[in-house]
């Protein structure tokens, strides 16, 4: 079922975009690396450089594993970084839908937010939703006027199938675009499990940036008594009896993942922003790139 | 203390049945609550180690199964009836007249009420409820519950029957050694007599069980019916006595007799006779027609004798002589065939009265008939009385015959009187005297072997060893069965009112004592049982039981 666009895209979050691009904007365009331009110029997306980030600068160049080994943000630059495509998987499996908040508005937001904010550059957004599949919902184009026209793209996106980040990966991977950087927007709840996630993002030649979509109650869920756990997407069901300690040992289990996932994304030099879903998106995109802090 | 209710071994046995079954309702009770999540991955790794309960995992909180089972047990427990004995080995025998005299107003009512009331004061064990009719029957035995006596007493009503208190102390507590308190429930009386006879041990009171609306009776009621031989002198027909006595304000009230509505006659202040009536075996109803506080002994039924008359046939030799005689007797029919009895030479099988040669004999009249080996002499005396021989004038005849006149007896299966031929001649008084008649007739009536008509039933002289003209007497339910020789069964009932004894004043207690000691468990047990479950409410409702 399509959400009310207007519920997606209200009119706070439309005004807050002005204020994150304006916040994205403060580098003048096609000046941010102008002072580390190589003279070679050559083809393709050669690394040059690092330089410290500063507010404004294009968020597609973080250099991510400097930040895990130093805890400061830097950018890598490149040559033709103004050529560098955003690519963004944004989920849209059964479970965002789920939930009395669900995660899918939060989710829709935050790629038009990351979208609008390469299209005021006038760089290449695509956008791919996905679940068991991948959707070519928005082709890679630029232009900044297009930002309302893909808002009205993606609130009109429907609940699809179950997670499946293996498929997905293998039919985006078979789109061979050109490089950039790719954004997974998702919770990353895959019922086959965290390896089978990981497995399928090492075969993606993009750069890579995870926006997770989390709340409180992921790790600490408010259940009691004996009760059957259905699977949303799958069905399947869990005949649990909750104590403090099975309580305990979910935790654990979910520690697991957030760690396996954090150690994947530093090992493959990806970018790992935990987005919390029940506070407003873009105060948080904005202070990712106001402070150049994120959470891991 | 002791179970009333449930042996031990089955006390034991249900409870450990109720806790098998209480253990599988709670492993059972599991209740899922849905929940959708967005995945269970997580819940997966975790419930590994902890999988739902299943049937033969151990309880999740052994704590609700115990308190579920103390209810269950509580419960358990109060069916048995667990009561502590009373301190003192005394039996506790309560007596429920169910005389006649009981059905006046309510006063039988009122004799349950407070008995089904206060029965369960005594302990189980120790107490016995024993009705006092017509008969005596455990209503209630040792160790059996109270709900039974309710049921069996359901049907009882009071019978027309004398008070027989009085019977079962005397028959069965005269000889105890057993402490015993007795208790009276009832206007049955105790005589003085059967007081002093019982020992120490044994208490008698009588219980005040409440006012009865009828404090004195006023009442009429037939006490005697009797049959005797019709005054008409008919055979066939016997005139019926009737005995009235009054009580209390009462006037004489008019008797009515069914089915034959004949009028009675009274003879005397309270007795009546009714004439005439057939006696063919039929019952007849006498009734008074009195409105009193006593409705039982109203009505006295009769069975009356059936007398067909004495069918003879009189041998031509004899016919001249006899049988003007036999036509003038009411009782007899002369007949060509088929008699009962034959004047003259008869087959073996039929009784008779035959004339024989002085040779034949030697004494001048011979009885036969089948005598009791014990005192034969003495029947055959009686017997020869009953024919009147000793009217005759035996010297006159001895002196006509020049011999003595000698009775002898001979042992035959049927009935025969055999006299000397010569006695019967013109020669010899004996056909001219006076008593001849008599004795023709008492000769056809003993050859026959018809009982007297001297049959009655009184008030208070009901007794099994009563015995009339060789006609025994048993007393029944009812009143009175009569057994005739032949084994002929004539019923009579009559109602009565009381002993003819000297009555002892009782003891009077308000109610039957509960004996210290004696303590009924049940009603606590099921309180706790509740206060439990209560408890076992709140914490599900709270969530602190599964």
């Amino acid at each position: 079922m399509a959400l009310d666009s207007a519920a997606i895209f209200d009119a706070a979050f439309l005004d807050s975009l002005k204020h994150l691009r304006i916040v994205a904007g403060r580098v003048p365009a096609g000046g941010r690396f102008a002072e580390h331009r190589s003279q070679d110029m050559g083809g393709g997306v050669d690394f040059k450089d690092f330089r410290p980030y500063s507010p404004g600068d294009d968020f597609r160049s973080i250099d991510w594993n400097i930040y895990q080994r130093l805890g400061k943000v830097f950018l890598r630059l490149y040559e033709e970084l103004e050529d560098l495509p955003l690519y963004i998987l944004t989920d849209h499996s059964k479970s965002l839908y789920q939930e009395q908040q669900p995660r899918i508005i939060p989710s829709l937001r935050a790629t038009l937010a990351l979208a609008s904010i390469s299209l005021n550059h006038h760089d290449t957004v695509g956008v791919f939703p996905f679940s068991d599949d991948v959707q070519n919902r928005w082709p890679p184009q630029g232009g900044g006027g297009k930002v309302m026209l893909l808002a009205d793209r993606l609130s009109t996106l429907g609940p699809g199938g179950e997670t499946n980040f293996a498929s997905s990966i293998n039919r985006f991977n078979s789109y061979n675009l050109r490089r950039g950087l790719l954004v997974i927007v998702s919770d990353f709840f895959d019922p086959a499990g965290l390896e089978e996630v990981t497995n399928a993002l090492k075969s993606v030649r993009h750069r890579l940036l995870f926006v997770q979509l989390v709340r409180t109650s992921d790790r600490s869920p408010d259940l009691s008594g004996d009760c059957r756990l259905v699977d949303c997407e799958s069905g399947q069901a869990e005949e649990v009896s909750v104590t403090d300690r099975l309580v305990s040992r979910y935790a654990e289990a979910y520690d697991r993942f957030q760690n396996g996932l954090a150690q994947f994304a530093s090992k493959r030099g990806a970018g790992l922003l935990q987005l919390d879903v029940d506070q407003p998106v873009s105060p948080q995109l904005a202070k990712l790139f106001e402070t150049g802090s994120y959470v891991v | 203390m002791s179970l009333a209710n449930l042996s031990l071994p089955l006390f034991l046995s249900g409870l450990a049945a109720l806790a098998a079954l209480l253990a599988i309702l709670q492993l059972l009770r599991v209740r899922y609550q849905r929940v959708d999540v967005v995945t269970t991955m997580f819940w997966k790794e975790a419930i590994e180690e902890s999988r739902a309960r299943v049937l033969l995992k151990r309880f999740r909180r052994p704590s609700a199964y115990v308190l579920v089972l103390a209810i269950a047990a509580l419960l358990w427990g109060a069916l048995a009836e667990p009561e502590s004995p009373a301190s003192d080995q005394r039996d506790y025998l309560v007596l429920l007249d169910g005389s006649a005299v009981m059905q006046a107003g309510d006063r039988y009512a009122i004799a349950v009420r407070a008995l089904t009331d206060q029965i369960s004061q005594l302990p189980k064990a120790q107490r016995r409820v024993v009705w006092c009719g017509s008969d005596h029957r455990v209503l209630l035995d040792r160790g059996e519950v109270s709900l039974l006596l309710s049921e069996r007493l359901k049907e009882r009503r009071p019978e027309a029957s004398p008070a027989s208190v009085d019977a079962f102390l005397g028959e069965h507590l005269t000889q105890t050694m057993r402490e015993t308190s007795v208790f009276v429930l009832g206007d049955a009386g105790v005589s003085a007599a059967t007081l002093a006879s019982l020992p120490e041990s044994v208490t008698v009171e009588r219980v005040q069980a409440g006012k009865a609306s009828i404090k004195r009776l006023n009442n009429a009621g037939i006490t005697a019916i009797g049959v005797g031989e019709a005054l008409s002198g008919r055979y066939d027909a016997a005139d019926v006595y009737v005995r009235v006595d009054l009580t209390g304000d009462v006037t004489t009230p008019d008797l009515v007799l069914e089915p034959n509505q004949a009028t009675a006659t009274e003879l005397n202040p309270g007795e009546w006779v009714f004439r005439d009536l057939p006696a063919d075996g039929s019952t007849i109803t006498v009734r008074l027609l009195a409105s009193d506080d006593l409705l039982v002994d109203n009505e006295a039924k009769l069975t009356m004798p059936n007398r067909e008359r004495i069918r003879v046939r009189v041998d031509e030799s004899m016919a001249k002589l006899l049988n003007p005689l036999l036509r003038i007797d009411p009782a007899v029919v002369v007949v060509d065939k088929n008699p009962d009895i034959v004047f003259g030479e008869g087959d073996s099988m039929k009784p008779s009265f035959q004339l024989v040669a002085r040779e034949a004999q030697e004494e001048a009249f011979v009885l036969r008939d089948q005598w009791p080996d014990a005192q034969a002499r003495e029947a055959v005396e009686a017997a020869f009385r009953q024919l009147g021989i000793d009217q005759i004038d035996a010297t006159s005849l001895a002196a006509d015959l020049a011999t003595s006149i000698q009775l002898g007896a001979e042992t035959g299966v049927q009935r025969q009187v055999h006299v000397w031929s010569d006695l019967f001649s013109a020669d010899y008084n004996l056909v001219q005297s006076s008593a001849f008649p008599l004795f023709i007739a008492k000769s056809v009536r003993w050859l026959v072997g018809q009982p007297e008509l001297v049959s009655y039933l009184a008030v208070g002289e009901v007794s099994d060893a009563l015995d009339i003209a060789g006609v025994s007497f048993a007393p029944t339910q009812l009143g009175a069965t009569y057994q005739s020789a032949d084994g002929e069964e004539i019923v009579a009932t009559l109602g009565s009112l009381s002993i003819r004894a000297e009555l002892a004043e009782l003891d009077s207690i308000l109610g039957m004592p509960s004996p210290s000691g004696h303590r009924s468990s049940t009603t606590w047990l099921i309180l706790l049982a509740l206060l439990l479950l209560l408890l076992e409410w709140g914490f599900f409702q709270k969530g602190w039981m599964p």
